[in-house]
């Protein structure tokens, strides 16, 4: 068994590993970043610490996105790096125990393939176990200096 | 009993480093002909204390480097050896090893190149065993320039702390041992060496003679056994008195110890009344009680010692009235019941060596304990940590300053008041604690005498190096990243700047070249300049140079701007490559380094008589002088140090040429102009270029016209990396909190110049 964490973007529910997540915040408006993709809305100051913030709704091409009193920010600690990540909400945390996730077919998400780890059902919630840790190092995310370069 | 001497480690490298360069930076200031006796004892304390903890952590390679060294130091300091110039290279060379085998010691591999150690020690040992120039020579320096030259036989008549720090040397030979028929004692007294004393060589001496028999100690210094004193013993054993003299002559000064046999019932006899008695006399009348013992006490060993009573040796036979009796009982002045000659033939009146002369110097702890001020080391680390901390509270201050602007008018007033004092206390903790980053620039400035000495030597040259200003504190960090610009502009005066001696002396100039190298403070920043009394920039080579290059100058360009065409990359007017300099790292790097840090560099020369180079330098690296700009909704903040000018310009100025893309006119020149919204591709708010502010950026020696919204004002920010969690962003170095909690990023003036050259590329 091991805890996630649930979130929703647009339409669809998400999990991922509680221990990734450092803390939520409200959304405030982050210092925008010149010649940037879209979905780095910026840079925001977590107590002292200069964080870039990350939309995935943006990330995900939803045709909504809105910033509203719900809109969060989850604080995630990946691999000692502090990134902020805008979804709609914030649901819950529970347990799942690793049998219950189910290999993903193709197209079942707004996410490429290779950041899933599966699908889990839960209370008749279907939800989309993604590994987040990948997703927020990989190349695309343009997050570091070496994805930066490619 | 086993230490773990690991934990020690890092201390002993620290220190042993600090020591190297103490020594090197004295070995420069030596005079060769008149060496100043001070220093001359300064270096030898260094290396001494060098030797002394590497053999104390084993490390025997440095030790006995350390120890031939020391030698030869010794002999010089004697006045029994000549200083000359090759010596003091070779000292340096020396130095030069050590650290070599320290910093192999500290990266824990094991000290390679067995070669340069035996040529050093090798060098060493030929100064050494050169013909001394002196009158008088030590006995125990006599047995060594003897010996062989083996590592074994000089430790074994070392004269210092050396065998008293491996107690497995100790100074019992073993093959000496002759035993007696039956047991004597042996009344032994002697005033230990100062260096031996700091040593516990006392202490080492008595535990080798602990297992030959029964060591009763009737007087020893009040202060402990590291203290140069009188020590007065009884040994009672059955080894002959020759197998100790030798350890007593090492650790005793020259001529003070001195042994009498006597049988046991004299000792019983004697003992209990020495004991009582030598109890409660003062220490200075101890002088009195044999000659040989006065005489030893005429050298000033202790400094805080009383003055010494010299007693007449006629005293011994009508002694003084107040202790008369102890002064029978502890010499029996008459040598007829000895076996042998009793006193080791102390000669009537020692000459005093220069060691011991009244200046002499003090141990190395007394050294210690008279530093003006103390230090601890502290993990920089945690001072970051700290900075950062301090850092955060200024931010919150000003956030809450800024909360309180919406507040009535009558509740203001008091949390105003409130404020503005913790406003005062904050600025006041920030300063003090970014003081603790602050270091004198003396730490960098250390290095150059060598490297002006050595350099010079290379270039056959004569050249003095002037030092001003080596207290100025700057951040530790400005100073780690300044070390490799100043070497380069030492380099150039040295190799560029001074002539050789027949050149200055056509010029009219005297024979030896100054290079100074000054540090002041101005106006929140720190000025570090060098300048040398050479041969000038020629100004029709730089500019023949800069129509090679191709590089664009005003029609008639004035002496600065041309001078500053040396930050050009590319350009050297170095006739020649050298060793030393003109492979094409130029003053343009050097430049680029310097703004990095926040600061600028500036050029001033004139032809045949002198270059100033002038770097100017922010105090520290963690907080800066920013002007805050607006551009669309962003505020950005732009290191004032870039800052030449700003200004607002006429649509009309602007031109658009094919080669530069779009340039502004402003007085006689012709600058690249930048719109920043165009860069960061803002949406502008501004309808017309005389809407907003230009501002003219210098970016690594280029001019460049930069376009903004507004001028906001100006602020010392604390600067904060982006790369921790995020990345390098074109055009930005930094970024950092503004008082409203948000986050404003630094501009980089260098890299908004490169941003502009790829638009119009584009």
């Amino acid at each position: 068994m091991a805890e996630y964490l649930t979130f929703t973007v647009g339409l669809e529910e998400y999990a991922i590993d509680i221990l990734c997540v450092q803390e939520i915040r409200a959304y405030e408006a982050p210092t925008m970043i010149a010649n940037t993709p879209s979905f780095i809305k910026g840079v925001m100051n977590l107590r002292g610490t200069i964080i870039p913030i990350v939309d995935l709704r943006i990330k995900f091409n939803l045709p909504k996105v809105e910033y509203t009193p719900f809109t969060v920010i989850m604080v995630l600690n990946i691999q000692s790096r502090i990134i902020g990540v805008v979804v709609d909400s914030v649901s819950d945390v529970i347990s799942i125990s690793k049998a219950d996730i189910k290999p993903a077919p193709e197209f079942v998400s707004n996410f490429d393939i290779k950041y899933i780890v599966g699908l889990a059902c839960f209370e008749e919630r279907m939800l989309v176990v993604c590994d987040i840790e990948q997703l927020m190092t990989s190349a695309e995310m343009e997050l570091t200096n070496e994805s930066a370069k490619s | 009993m086993v230490i773990d001497f690991t934990q020690f480690y890092q201390m002993f490298f620290e220190e042993a480093g600090e020591h190297l360069s103490e020594m090197e930076r004295l070995l420069l200031e030596l005079t060769i002909e008149q060496p100043d006796n001070e220093g001359l004892n300064a270096v030898f304390r260094a290396v001494h204390s060098i030797k002394g903890s590497a053999a104390t952590f084993g490390f025997s390679e440095i030790a006995d480097i350390a120890h031939v060294l020391e030698s030869v130091l010794d002999k010089v300091r004697r006045q029994e050896l000549a200083l000359r110039q090759d010596m003091v290279g070779v000292f340096l060379e020396a130095g030069d090893v050590l650290k070599t085998l320290l910093a192999a010691r500290q990266n824990g591999s094991e000290p390679a190149s067995l070669n340069r150690i035996q040529s050093i020690t090798d060098k060493l040992a030929r100064f050494e065993h050169a013909s001394p120039t002196g009158t008088y020579i030590e006995e125990n320096t006599q047995i060594q320039t003897q010996a062989d030259g083996t590592a074994e036989a000089e430790r074994e008549t070392d004269s210092d702390v050396y065998d008293s720090i491996i107690p497995a040397d100790s100074g019992i030979n073993v093959e000496k041992l002759e035993l007696l028929e039956q047991e004597v004692v042996y009344d032994i007294q002697f005033v230990p060496r100062a260096s031996v004393a700091a040593a516990h060589g006392v202490r080492h001496f008595l535990e080798d003679i602990e297992p030959l028999g029964h060591v009763l100690i009737l007087v020893r210094p009040i202060d402990g056994d590291d203290q140069v004193g009188w020590w007065h013993l009884r040994f009672t054993t059955k080894v002959n008195a020759t197998s100790f003299t030798d350890g007593l002559t090492r650790i005793s000064a020259k001529d003070a110890w001195q042994i009498q046999t006597m049988t046991l019932e004299e000792a019983e006899t004697n003992t209990p009344l020495a004991l009582e008695i030598l109890d409660a006399i003062d220490l200075a009348q101890q002088a009195a009680i044999s000659p040989a013992v006065a005489a030893i006490n005429e050298l000033p060993i202790p400094p805080a010692e009383p003055p010494t009573v010299l007693t007449p040796a006629v005293d011994l036979v009508s002694p003084v009235p107040t202790f008369p009796t102890p002064i029978q009982a502890v010499v029996p002045s008459t040598p007829e019941n000895n076996e042998k000659p009793s006193l080791v033939s102390p000669p009537p009146t020692p000459i005093p060596t220069p060691t011991l002369a009244p200046t002499s110097p003090a141990p190395t702890t007394d050294l210690r304990k008279a530093g003006a001020t103390e230090t601890i080391r502290v993990n920089i680390e945690k001072v970051d940590q700290l900075i950062n901390l301090v850092g955060e509270l200024v931010i919150t201050q000003s956030m809450l300053l800024q909360a309180t602007k919406n507040l009535k008018v009558e509740t203001q007033v008091q949390i105003a008041n409130g404020l503005a004092l913790l406003e005062r206390n904050t600025r006041d903790l920030q300063e003090s604690v970014m003081a603790i980053r602050m270091v004198p620039v003396s730490s960098l400035f250390s290095r150059f005498p060598r490297m002006v000495r050595d350099m010079s030597i290379s270039l056959n040259k004569e050249v003095e190096l002037k030092i001003y200003g080596e207290n100025t504190e700057l951040d530790k960090g400005v100073i780690e990243k300044i070390v490799d610009p100043l070497t380069h502009l030492i380099r150039n005066s040295l190799d560029h700047g001074i002539e050789t001696p027949p050149e200055r002396l056509l010029a009219g100039k005297p024979r030896t070249g100054t290079i100074e190298l000054r540090a002041f403070h101005q106006g929140g920043h720190i000025i570090i300049q060098v300048e040398d009394d050479g041969a000038g920039i020629n100004r029709h080579n730089l500019l023949s140079k800069a129509k090679e290059k191709n590089i664009l100058l005003p029609s008639s360009p004035t002496d600065h701007e041309v001078l500053t065409l040396i930050f050009e990359p590319g350009l050297s007017t170095a006739k020649e490559v050298s060793a030393v300099s003109g492979r094409g790292v130029g003053m343009d790097i050097v430049q680029k380094n310097i703004q990095k840090l926040g600061g600028r560099i500036d050029i001033d020369s004139i032809e045949g008589e002198r270059t100033t180079i002038t770097v100017r330098l922010p105090l520290t690296l963690a907080i800066l002088d920013g002007m805050s700009i607006a551009v669309a909704d962003q505020t950005y903040i732009l290191p004032v140090s870039f800052v030449i000018e700003s200004l607002q310009v006429d649509e009309a100025a602007i031109r658009y040429l094919p080669s530069l893309g779009r340039v502004v006119h402003i007085r006689d020149d012709y600058l690249p102009l930048l719109f920043l919204h165009e860069l960061f591709n803002l949406p502008s708010h501004l309808n017309s270029v005389s809407d907003g502010i230009v501002i003219i950026l210098d970016a690594a020696g280029t001019r460049i016209a930069l376009l903004v919204d507004a001028l906001l004002g100006q602020h010392q920010v604390v600067i904060k990396n982006l790369e921790e969690n995020y990345r390098r962003v074109p055009g930005v170095s930094g970024a950092t909190i503004m008082g409203d909690g948000r986050v404003a990023l630094i501009l980089d003036a260098v890299a908004l110049a490169d941003m502009g050259r790829e638009i119009k590329r584009t």
